[in-house]
């Protein structure tokens, strides 16, 4: 029965764009299924705990969706550790749109596939490492509520 | 009014009177748990149940729809409360005297990600799941386990957290979750649905301190939907709408604290009044709070207001929150305890902003009232009695009367709805049609009252080859 108050979740609208950091080590290739064909997928990488819990992105990309699955590539990563999260901006009008209550309507995911309880993954569930050379992440985004 | 002056009480008298009166009586066995056994995984198909005694009215023709929680455990894990078991739908369909019985569990997300897995992982009400359970919004939860309603062609199975889960009414397929509006999927919407006799369906869902007002169209098309703000936050598990206005118990019962499961962050302000938001069914601005005592309650029977302005709506209330902090968990793992027990009561809310409790002395739970007469002046309600022996009551507010039927130790009687006699107007006109879990024989009965004549036992009563799950709500659809 009830579950009042039990989901806020709250993902930040980030779509600017910013070049992938440079020393040329390693590439990151993440491919999402599971999505419905239109929209786009705004996602967000972060490289650090602080920055994840802030907001504060290392890069985003925003990526046009035109097939049930998608991937986009970051080169030149330094190794380490990063965590992304994204949601499926189905209707493209450029945010994540929720109800009258904060729940998200449309699609969002993290890295690992992580999610979170009563809120976003955390750090620790989304983080994942890069090694020098070829990287692929997968991440399949849930149908929406 | 007629009943004696003794009856009418107000003031904070009334929660000290109803704290001692009610008879908690402790059981020696746990009389419901074959109620909380898993439902078969494919559910009964259809077949027919066997005349146990009497004859059904001819006239008698529909079906009386069922749901209730139906899966309570795995092999290394259970469930932490009944509230949260998987929904599982009950049809019974009654034409030309004779009976016959279909279930089928709601395929929720839930249910086919715990049926994978076989454990139970969602968090619930009284359960704290899996912690790494991915939850999207409060439809991954949604055990869809609470009622049912007609919509259309579809029947619903509601859960007051989230979305109605469509199904289809005769089949019990489920069709699955699909938002009443784009812009308001995972909106929660309670499991008491109030439609007029006109087919207008209103709603609640509550989300902390706020709510939403759903207003539907009687083939379930969202006409209105607004946001208020609530005067404080409550546990509002049912409502009442009358003529002209929208009735929202605000019971001192709070969720403030987040934790895991749900029900523990719920803590009794005893010390705290009853609140009853009033708002205006044209224009929610137009408010009104009344206070009464500290009471618990999870079921409203029905409002209606008097020509001087005076709202009545029966409740079925406690003096405190310990069945669904305890027993509801300890049923589960089949301990015995306190059997509950809920005081019938009429709250009255007086034009003056007065408002009092108007006791039965009646002891029962889900209430159920004459729907053609939704939100009308009427007398009767009913009321069923699962403390040491099992009774149907019927309560009369204008003339006192109280009628009742004992089905005796061996049954778990659940709620038993008004069915109206075709062409007649008369609120006794009707028969009370409804379930219970026959313990002894391991079988669940169907049975139909006359409600003129609820002392005289049922007119017809049929019996399944097997036993179903308790459940919690139930609707009645005319053939
Ligand atoms: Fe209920």
């Amino acid at each position: 029965m009830l579950r009042t108050a039990l989901i806020a979740l709250v993902l930040a609208a980030g779509c600017a764009t910013a070049p992938a950091q440079a020393d040329e080590t390693a590439t990151v290739t993440v491919q999402l299924t599971g999505l419905q064909p239109q929209g786009s997928v705004m996602m967000q990488v972060f490289n650090s705990a602080e920055g994840y819990g802030s907001g504060d992105q290392l890069t985003a990309r925003q990526i046009p969706i035109t097939a049930a699955s998608a991937s986009v590539s970051f080169e030149n990563v330094p190794p380490g550790q990063y965590a992304i999260r994204l949601f499926h901006d189905v209707n493209g009008n450029g945010q994540l749109d929720t109800n009258p209550f904060g729940i998200p309507t449309e699609p969002f995911a993290f890295s690992n596939n992580a999610r979170g309880r009563f809120g976003p993954a955390s750090w620790e569930d989304a983080v994942f490492t890069v090694t020098a050379g070829a990287n692929v992440h997968q991440i399949t985004i849930p149908g929406s509520n | 009014m007629s009943l004696s002056r003794r009856q009418l009480l107000s003031g904070f008298a009334a929660a000290s009177v109803i704290a001692a009166a009610g008879p908690a009586l402790a059981t020696e066995t746990p009389r419901w748990s074959p109620g909380l056994d898993n439902a078969p995984v494919d559910g009964f198909a259809e077949a027919g149940m066997r005349l146990l005694s009497g004859r059904a009215p001819r006239a008698l023709a529909g079906e009386h729809y069922r749901n209730g929680p139906g899966w309570f455990r795995y092999a290394d894990s259970a469930t932490g409360h009944w509230f949260d078991g998987d929904g599982f739908v009950q049809r019974f369909a009654i034409e030309d005297g004779r009976a016959r019985h279909s279930g089928k569990f709601v395929d929720t997300p839930k249910r086919r990600l715990e049926q994978r897995e076989q454990r139970i992982v969602m968090p619930g009400f009284g359960t704290r799941g899996d912690r790494n359970a991915a939850i999207e919004g409060p439809d991954s939860m949604n055990a869809a386990n609470t009622s049912v309603m007609i919509v259309g062609d579809e029947l619903w199975a509601l859960w007051e957290g989230g979305s109605p889960t469509r199904m289809d009414p005769r089949s019990l397929a489920t069709l699955g979750v699909r938002p009443l509006r784009a812009d308001l999927a995972s909106m929660p919407f309670t499991a008491h649905p109030k439609v007029e006799p006109n087919g207008r369906i209103w709603n609640l869902g509550i989300y902390g301190d706020r709510c939403i007002v759903w207003r539907l169209s009687p083939n379930g098309a969202v006409e209105d939907a607004q946001i208020i703000q609530l005067p404080t936050r409550s546990y509002v598990h049912d409502w009442a709408v009358s003529e002209r206005h929208l009735i929202i118990p605000l019971q001192p019962w709070i969720h403030d604290r987040m934790t895991a499961p749900m029900v523990d962050g719920f803590t009794w302000h005893g010390d705290q009044p009853f609140r009853v938001l009033v708002l205006d069914k044209n224009d929610y601005s137009n408010r009104r709070v009344y206070e009464l005592p500290a009471m618990f309650f999870f079921h409203t029977g029905d409002a209606w207001e008097d020509a001087d302005g005076a709202i009545r709506f029966d409740l079925c209330a406690s003096a405190n929150a310990d069945f669904v902090t305890h027993q509801a968990r300890s049923m589960i793992t089949q301990e015995t305890g306190q059997t509950p027990s809920a005081e019938l009561v009429l709250a009255v809310l007086h034009a003056d902003g007065r408002a009092e409790l108007q006791r039965s002395g009646r002891y029962g739970e889900f209430p159920q009232t004459d729907r053609r007469r939704q939100g009308r002046a009427r007398d009767l309600v009913s009321i069923v009695d699962d403390r040491a022996v099992s009774r149907l009551g019927l309560m009369n507010w204008r003339t006192g009367a109280y009628a009742e039927h004992d089905f005796g130790a061996d049954q778990m009687v659940q709620e038993h709805l008004f069915v109206t006699k075709p062409g007649r107007t008369n609120e006794r006109d009707a028969w009370l049609v409804g379930v219970t879990l026959n313990a002894r024989e391991q079988a669940t009965e169907l049975h139909v009252f006359d409600a003129a004549g609820v002392g005289d036992g049922p007119i017809a009563t049929w019996r399944s080859p097997y036993r179903a799950p308790l459940g919690f709500h139930s609707t009645w659809k005319d053939a």
